[in-house]
């Protein structure tokens, strides 16, 4: 793991990882028992980074692109039950494919949101059901 | 499609929200289809067809508190109505009743 792999740690962890990345990376030449030791300390690490998430967030820019496209009855539940489980990914599988996890959520939702709202606006229920009927 | 009808994505949906008793929302509806059913659903295709239940009078909705897992955002719980009900065991019964005397597809020589 390299220290690009923590994005969204905050100052403090930052500047603790950088006076100490030398002794916390694991090296080739680290025994087992070392390398375990070491695994433990990132994972505190990432754990600590998770409790100070009130300076974290998922990617904005793919968020706020999910709120345009959400219906507003319901986009503060779709953004909200993505972020939950991208925390989850983040205890998980790491920060970095946590971003990118919601990355391809949020581009993944973006066909069937606007399909519904291109429907809404044009007021076509007919467009729905000949697109259900084509399996599209 | 008549209006009560379900589509297979539909039922699919339908089928977790009435396993989970009223308590299912977004997260935990995703999680049982992608558990039980194997398949994924993004969050737009999910939302769209609840919307699309809601507007059939198949489920209802309300809101829970916010929580800060979530940035302060509520979480949407999903009912299945009794509507919902008939018609998910009528498409169940349809399939079943097609299938009845058939060979389980996949294991006929």
């Amino acid at each position: 793991m390299k220290r690009d792999d923590l994005p969204y740690i905050s100052e403090e962890m930052n500047a603790f990882l950088a006076e100490n990345w030398d002794s916390i990376s694991i090296n080739k030449s680290d025994s087992p028992t070392v390398r375990l030791l070491k695994v433990d300390t990132l994972k505190t690490v990432l754990e600590l980074a998770e409790r100070s998430r009130g300076k974290l967030s998922p990617p904005q820019n793919f968020q706020y692109l999910l709120q345009l496209s959400a219906p507003r009855e319901t986009h503060d539940a779709i953004v909200g039950d993505l972020e939950e489980q991208f925390w989850g990914v983040v205890q998980t599988q790491g920060i970095r494919r946590a971003v990118w996890w919601y990355r391809l959520q949020v581009v993944r939702s973006l066909w069937p949101l606007f399909r519904r709202n291109l429907i809404r606006i044009a007021g076509l229920g007919w467009l729905l059901e000949w697109m259900r009927r084509m399996g599209v | 499609m008549a209006r009560d009808d379900l589509g297979r994505f539909e039922e699919l949906i339908l089928m977790a929200v009435f396993r989970l008793r009223g308590e299912g929302y977004g997260t935990t509806i995703r999680g049982e289809v992608e558990e039980r059913a194997g398949r994924t659903v993004s969050v737009g295709a999910l939302y769209t067809t609840l919307e699309r239940l809601q507007e059939k009078g198949f489920v209802t909705s309300r809101l829970g508190d916010p929580t800060p897992q979530r940035g302060g955002r509520a979480k949407r719980f999903v009912k299945i109505t009794g509507a919902g009900e008939r018609a998910l065991g009528r498409s169940l019964s349809e399939r079943s009743a097609l299938l009845a005397g058939v060979p389980i597809l996949g294991t006929a020589r």
